[in-house]
């Protein structure tokens, strides 16, 4: 159930960091022992970034060993 | 980004809503990468940061105590402040969905008690840590 928590930061990060720019594509890494479930955040995302730059977004997912969960990259439009 | 379906393939092939295909090739809209490297956790972190620094401040021992439900986590405690009383000072913040059950339960015990709601949530972020 914490993954909801978790997407709603990630979208927080991804628009603060965009502006009013249009995020295309969202990279994440997840690790093994972050205690976060990759699908329930895919799941969560969509949902959550409605409504806001990153809504559509494509979200790519690269899980690692480690115990880390970052938001690595964004695609966004280029400004006008 | 493909305006009938929605899809990022420069050049692809699909079926209509009414069965007929369409396949067609176009640019995509220019992007921009942009490295942001940043913990999710991080805002979270540095909230408990500051709230272990105001428990050290106070020469406070915060202990969370965590278990699946029905565990005995209120029993344990009610336990703990009675057989420690007079001994220690002991507060409780006593997190749950919906209820204020436990809180009744730990206020008979005589500690202070504060009850946090977490609604949908199965868990206390740091922020409703230092709310209570």
């Amino acid at each position: 159930m914490h993954e909801l928590s978790l997407t709603h930061e990630i979208v927080a990060i991804v628009c603060q960091a965009a502006g009013d720019r249009r995020v295309h594509r969202v990279t994440l890494e997840i690790g093994e022992r972050s205690c976060a479930t990759p699908e329930s955040i895919e799941f969560c995302f969509d949902i959550v970034a409605k409504g806001t730059c990153a809504e559509g977004a494509r979200l790519d997912i690269r899980r690692t060993d480690g115990d880390d969960l970052m938001v690595r990259t964004m695609e966004i439009e280029e400004a006008a | 980004m493909c305006g009938h379906c929605g899809c990022g393939e420069q050049e692809h092939e699909h079926e209509r809503a009414d069965g007929t295909r369409h396949s067609h090739s176009h640019t995509p809209a220019p992007t921009t990468l942009v490295e942001l490297q940043t913990r999710v956790l991080a805002k979270n972190d540095a909230i408990a940061a500051r709230n272990r620094g105001w428990f050290a401040g106070r020469e406070m021992l915060a202990v969370n105590l965590v278990s699946s439900p029905g565990a005995g986590k209120t029993t344990l405690l009610e336990q703990t402040i009675r057989d420690l009383h007079g001994r220690y000072d002991i507060s409780v913040l006593e997190g749950d969905q919906a209820t204020s059950l436990d809180r009744d339960r730990i206020a008979a015990t005589g500690a202070p008690v504060i009850q946090l709601n977490t609604g949908t949530g199965c868990h206390l972020e740091a922020d409703r840590s230092r709310a209570g």
